[in-house]
């Protein structure tokens, strides 16, 4: 019985630090330099991204059907999203931790509560 | 107290009229939305929504039943859509396959359940809710499909296959959905127990919606499930769904989030602006790039429609429907042209009829839709007609006599050719003659003087002394020839 608690309450929390690992927007990944440059290879020459273009090109490579907004889906797909260096990845995120996350994501950077996020409301945050 | 009251009215008045015009607020709906690219997870599941039967989600598409026969797939949101009572739903799909008619078609469901397998285009019958299907095949020979049609049931109802359900749908639409060069753009509305449907032809990658249907008066479950299915029977389309985007819809009162949260005007403008800036560098950025290292800029991950359509049909299609515009824009320049011709037609009538009246010359009846201008350009033409057939004339005229000649030449050649020895022979024969004349002229002057005096100086031979000599001389010569002719038949022994 012992045991059994805490392996559960092991797994619970690799689980949670894994899955919390994945933010949104956070000053890391908004200015994780090589992530962007690896999204933008063979699209332009990248030598160095000022702040600026960093926040741009993190915004941009984030809204997958080019509509200028980044909505829950979007959002989803950059915190689950990687290039191929976890193959195996089990199944896909949870869907409760996955809203849970998304959820934050949107609380915290759409102003206007309209369920997607502008550049306006993007760079505010920055 | 009246003036108050009057006031009151207005007020009341006032805001009915501004609850009626209320803007409409839209939020989005993850939890109940899905989009290419990366559709599906890497483990083919769609987050929040199950899927099952044929039904197979991948990075592009979520396709409901392949373009094989008799299959049945349907994909259905996990979650309650409990946001709002209101909601608009943008879709966007693409049904086709190789056959002139598809088959069977797609549904789009809003449902009390989740939904099952069953016979209603893959989903199960009796349901509750709404369901538009976009009916592919003409089961009940009506020749109306393909059509968009909208069911409502209570869960009580079985759909009727054999008549396209065409009792029982609440309206319908006929609309070319197949086969179309871009994706077909569904918008389901549905606001104050008002339910609109539009749908977009396929034929640009901006949607052009058109009304298909409006219904007042409709009440939908509440918290109900969002739902997509397809199925194939004899004959097999792939249904596809590239987007399905939920959005809820509020009033202004019901706003979620309060104004005050919201950035002002000014900086939003002000990173707008910036934003702006930043994709025009990026665009020239890549296409500074596009042009330095062309083999490096490959197919990306970014969201291209016409990508996941391409096949050799639609690009087929794509190509006559190209050719088809540019001969419609042709056409409507043509046409273009034409009221404008018309236009300076008709005031040129105009001041051809004001020129008699002013110039006096008799008005012309053939020359009622002429300018001036233009009937002096048909005279001068005519002229110039006139004249070139006269040249014409001359000429034939010329040809003629020249042929004439030389017929004649050829007559007289062919007549010279033989009177050339002639002629010279009959000047011989006349000089001869002339001679002849001569001679005898000088001999009768000569005899003139008598008779006798024709031999004068010589003794005249007697006639039978010549009438002998001529006998002996014929005798002699019909015995040489008597002789001879003799010796040669001797010769022929």
């Amino acid at each position: 019985m012992r045991t059994l608690l805490f392996i559960s309450i092991v797994f619970f929390t690799v689980f949670v630090s894994v899955t919390s690992g994945a933010t949104f927007a956070e000053e890391k990944d908004v200015h994780d330099e090589g992530h962007i440059k690896q999204h933008l290879e063979n699209k332009i020459e990248v030598e160095k991204l000022t702040e600026e273009q960093q926040r741009f090109h993190y915004f941009s490579m984030h809204d997958l059907n080019k509509d200028n907004y980044i909505d829950g889906i979007e959002i989803l797909k950059a915190l689950t999203h990687d290039h191929g260096e976890h193959p195996t990845a089990g199944p896909s995120t949870d869907e409760g931790e996955a809203e849970r996350l998304v959820d934050a994501v949107l609380d915290d950077l759409d102003s206007n509560g309209d369920g997607v996020i502008d550049y306006s409301e993007y760079l505010r945050r920055q | 107290m009246t003036s108050t009251r009057v006031l009151l009215v207005l007020l009341i008045v006032i805001n009915v009229i501004r609850a009626q015009n209320n803007p409409v607020f839209k939020k989005f709906e993850y939890k109940h939305s899905f989009r290419a690219p990366n559709l599906a997870q890497r483990d083919g599941s769609i987050p929040f929504w199950i899927v099952s039967g044929d039904a197979i989600a991948s990075g592009e598409q979520l396709r409901l039943a392949p373009s094989m026969r008799s299959r049945k797939g349907i994909a259905w949101n996990k979650r309650a859509f409990v946001e709002s009572e209101n909601f608009q739903v943008d879709i966007a799909l693409k049904i086709g396959g190789q056959g002139r008619v598809g088959a069977d078609g797609l549904g789009i469901w809003y449902t009390s359940q989740l939904g099952a397998l069953g016979p209603v285009f893959g989903a199960n019958d009796f349901w509750t809710g709404m369901g538009l299907f976009m009916d592919s095949f003409d089961n009940d020979g009506q020749k109306n499909n393909p059509q968009v049609s909208l069911m409502l049931n209570d869960g009580t109802r079985s759909y009727d296959h054999h008549t396209d359900g065409s009792q029982q749908i609440l309206s319908s639409c006929q609309r070319d959905f197949r086969n179309k060069p871009y994706p077909v753009r569904v918008r389901i509305e549905y606001m104050k127990n008002v339910l609109t449907v539009h749908v977009d032809d396929g034929m640009q990658p901006t949607p052009r919606y058109e009304l298909c249907m409006r219904a007042e008066n409709i009440f939908l479950p509440r918290n109900g499930y969002f739902g997509v299915s397809a199925a194939t029977g004899g004959l097999a389309d792939d249904h596809d769904i590239l987007d399905f985007s939920v959005f809820s819809l509020f009033n202004e009162q019901q706003k979620p989030v309060p104004a005050a949260e919201q950035i002002p005007q000014q900086e939003k403008q002000k990173y707008d602006e910036e934003f702006e800036r930043q994709m025009k560098e990026y665009e020239q950025e890549r296409s500074k790039f596009k042009e330095q290292h062309p083999d490096k800029v490959k197919e990306d991950d970014e969201y291209d429609p016409s990508k996941y359509y391409e096949d050799a049909t639609a690009r087929e299609l794509r190509l006559i429907y190209e050719s088809q515009n540019a001969i419609h824009q042709v056409m409507q320049n043509m046409d273009q042209r034409l009221a404008q011709i018309q236009q300076a037609q008709l005031s040129g009538a105009g001041a051809a009829a004001a020129v008699p009246q002013t110039g006096g010359v008799p008005p012309v009846s053939g020359g009622a839709g002429f300018s001036q201008p233009e009937k002096n350009e048909v005279i001068t033409s005519l002229r110039d007609l006139t004249q070139s057939v006269r040249d014409m004339k001359q000429y034939v005229n010329e040809i003629f006599t020249k042929t004439y000649n030389i017929d004649q030449k050829i007559q007289q050649g062919g007549g010279g050719a033989a009177g050339g020895v002639d002629s010279s022979m009959h000047q011989k024969v006349d000089s001869l003659l002339n001679e002849l004349r001569t001679v005898r002229a000088t001999q009768v002057q000569t005899s003139g003087p008598g008779g006798s005096a024709n031999c004068p100086n010589v003794s005249c031979v007697s006639s039978t002394i010549f009438m002998l000599i001529i006998i002996v001389q014929s005798a002699i010569i019909i015995g040489v020839v008597f002789v001879r002719s003799k010796q040669d038949k001797a010769k022929f022994y």
